[in-house]
């Protein structure tokens, strides 16, 4: 009776926690994400939210766990229903509604019907796509059922890895780029002044043109001394009859106007950039620029060593089976011989960790989510945005799990290894290290570029 | 011919290349029809492919102003000048190289979209904030979009003397266009003018529609605000206007009114 009754209240505590998630998920796709457009589309606000709900629930899990609160029958039954759920939401719920929004927008099939069996349509091709990524890497998860959680969740674990080391290398490039003073290039108070004032030249001078184009065009405003020909009723005319100087006059005052906006728009363009770069700069000489400044230093030692660290993982085929904490504690009580109690600290610095990378994961994902989305969304495509960056993050936190798994003391391993039954672990460590070397690698090399061309000034006579 | 001798009547009111002009900003959020509306308005024929703006796209059309509603020789030609700004996050802080010296502000809001309405208020401020930051400023501190919002006051509005319009677009993909129009708090704070159009089709801008009138009769208000009206501030005391206490604002809106109803 105890036990049952433990497991009813650890569930309901459970679910009460999932629902604060889910009205986390909702405020923040209502007030960030869609703060500029009108919700209109309520199912896609739920599935954000229930995707998000289930992704916390996972990470709550594994911090439950290592606090060991939670009754191991609970533990259990919520592992399992919260994996299914968010296997089911993530290839089956979430795939078909995007093929159905995106078959209602296709112009010439309005009827329901022929909708609906394109979305089916569109969610198989989805499906056969993802049942072939097994193909390159061997025996990912052993002789399941075609159909179990484990085959689901193993590819949806190559997926979200390849995210995260691409996302891993860009980020890991990018970051000491942005904040290290070293890069950002002076630019003095004069030439931004310079710019804004051609600027404004260049929008004077298509403001007389366009004046010019309203007169011949509409020749009644004009003072009759500009009137075309030698008579007033004789210049008339002649205006209708030989299309004259006047429409050669606008042909050619329309290509000149023309130019002349294509220049306005590239120096305004080139004038966002001295700003923001001055932004960079006036931001680096304030106190939070500074710190910005020293810890993009320590992280950029930080990416080389990791760098170096994978390259070494990849070319000599080894993959580290101690993680990074009971190495630490042993180091401590070996060879220093501090006394320490292990299984405390173990437990106190796992979950410290966990929850560290949960936080700064979820929240680093939702800022990327509200920047990339402001700038790429527009109203029409802004629901499907939605539903993929909901799919993303859910692939995302699976694979941050996989992932964490490392990280962990043994005690705790042994809870996910066995939620997530028996997959090869070390395949997807590999697979991160290669897909973060490359991408950072790329990364490099773009920025590398785009640091060393400056901006082509356009040439206008 | 009937033209031809109208012309020669008001030979004088014609208008030169170097003619007067006032600038008018159009200004809301990205993809709401700034650039349809504008060209709609200059053009006469709905803008069959519109591209999202970067920076500004001008255009220019020239407007009759009747000094006397009643006497058809009072006609003068003026040019406007139409400033639709780009309404894209990426250029925010960059806009107000556009804002110098405007005398009149279009508001722009998408009818289908609640927001793009609520936002009205950070542009206006944004405006009339931005207004004095021009190159070679010293010492101006760029503000964040997110200032905007918190508490817009009205009596900037009223102290800069900048007459406005709200009209709100895709009037034909919207539901709820009247209630809007209705309840827009925002006008009623600024005195302005609400209308609802349908960008796509040029009915609506048609010389007897009701929306183009209003529109007209907006234009007329910027022009007698800038070249026949007396009481307009100079524009320096808006911004220092701002620190002022809010004791003093209701007896400064007061006497303010009462300037107006005597010089007029």
């Amino acid at each position: 009776m105890d036990d049952i009754g433990q497991l009813v209240t650890d569930c309901l505590c459970i679910f009460a926690s999932q629902v604060v998630f889910f009205a986390i998920g909702w405020v923040f796709f209502m007030k960030q994400l869609f703060a500029n457009y009108e919700v209109h589309n309520g199912i896609v606000q739920a599935l954000f939210s229930i995707t998000f709900s289930l992704s916390c629930t996972l990470f709550e899990l594994i911090i439950l766990d290592i606090l060991s609160y939670v009754h191991y029958l609970s533990k259990e039954v919520y592992w399992t229903v919260s994996l299914t759920g968010i296997t089911i939401v993530l290839i089956v719920i979430l795939p078909m509604y995007f093929a159905y929004l995106l078959a209602t927008m296709i112009p010439f099939i309005s009827k329901p019907k022929h909708q609906r069996i394109i979305s089916v349509i569109g969610w198989l091709t989805f499906m056969y796509i993802f049942w072939k990524l097994d193909q390159p890497f061997t025996n990912l998860s052993g002789d399941g059922f075609l159909l179990s959680l484990e085959q689901c969740i193993s590819r949806i674990g190559i997926l979200g890895v390849t995210l995260i080391g691409a996302l891993s290398g860009f980020g890991a490039v990018n970051a000491p780029y942005t904040y290290m003073s070293y890069f950002i290039k002076p630019i003095d108070e004069k030439s931004i002044e310079a710019m804004e004032n051609k600027l404004l030249e260049t929008e004077k001078h298509i403001l007389v043109k366009k004046k010019k184009l309203v007169l011949l065009d509409n020749e009644s405003y004009q003072p009759i001394a500009n009137r075309s020909g030698t008579g007033q009723v004789f210049g008339r005319l002649m205006g209708y009859f030989s299309g004259g100087w006047g429409s050669q006059d606008s042909r050619q005052l329309t290509t000149e106007i023309k130019s002349l906006e294509e220049l306005a728009r590239q120096l305004f363009l080139e004038t966002v950039e001295l700003h923001s770069i001055r932004e960079r700069m006036e931001f680096s000489k304030t106190l939070k620029g500074k710190y910005f400044n020293a810890v993009g230093y320590i992280f950029s030692a930080y990416c080389c060593y990791k760098l170096i660290m994978t390259t070494i993982n990849i070319l000599l085929q080894r993959v580290g089976k101690k993680d990074p904490i009971s190495r630490t504690l042993e180091i401590m009580v070996i060879y220093l011989k501090i006394n320490v109690d292990v299984t405390f600290w173990n437990q106190f610095i796992s979950f410290l960790m966990v929850g560290v990378i949960v936080i700064t994961s979820i929240r680093g994902l939702l800022l990327t989510f509200s920047k990339l989305f402001s700038n790429v969304s527009s109203t029409r495509s802004s629901n499907l945005i939605v539903l993929f960056l909901a799919e993303i993050m859910g692939m995302y936190f699976v694979s941050t799990i996989l992932l964490m798994r490392m990280n962990l003391p043994l005690k705790y391993r042994k809870s996910i290894t066995s939620v997530f039954g028996d997959l090869q672990f070390d395949i997807y460590h590999k697979w991160f290290d290669l897909i973060f070397l490359i991408s950072a690698l790329i990364s490099m090399g773009c920025l590398y570029l785009a640091h060393k061309t400056p901006v082509e000034k356009p040439q206008y006579n | 011919m009937a033209s031809l001798l109208d012309s020669s009547i008001h030979a004088h009111t014609l208008i030169p290349e170097s003619g007067r002009s006032v600038k008018i900003l159009v200004v809301g959020d990205s993809e709401v029809g700034k650039t349809s509306l504008v060209h709609l308005l200059c053009h006469k024929v709905p803008l069959s492919r519109p591209l999202y703006t970067t920076g500004c796209s001008l255009e220019v059309k020239v407007h009759e102003h009747f000094s006397d509603k009643t006497d058809v020789s009072s006609r003068e030609l003026f040019y406007l000048e139409f400033w639709d700004i780009g309404g894209s996050i990426a250029y925010e802080k960059s806009r107000y190289l556009f804002y110098d010296s405007a005398d009149g502000i279009v508001l722009v809001h998408d009818l289908t979209n609640r927001n793009s309405h609520d936002n009205l208020r950070k542009w206006l401020k944004g405006v009339l904030t931005d207004r004095n930051k021009v190159q070679g400023k010293k010492g101006h501190k760029y503000t964040n979009s997110d200032d905007y919002g918190k508490g817009f006051d009205a009596e900037i509005y009223t102290n800069s003397a900048m007459p406005a319009i709200i009209i709100g677009t895709k009037k034909d993909l919207s539901r709820s266009s009247n209630e809007l129009i209705s309840h827009s708090s925002l006008a009623t704070d600024i005195n302005a003018q609400v209308i609802a159009v349908n960008c796509r089709k040029a009915s609506d801008f048609t010389p007897g529609a009701p929306e183009m009138q209003c529109l007209n009769a907006f234009f007329d208000k910027v022009i007698c605000q800038k070249y026949y009206s007396q009481t307009s501030l100079p524009r320096e005391e808006e911004i220092s206007d701002l620190g002022s206490s809010r004791r003093g604002s209701w007896l400064r809106q007061f006497t303010q009114s009462l300037n107006s109803s005597f010089s007029t």
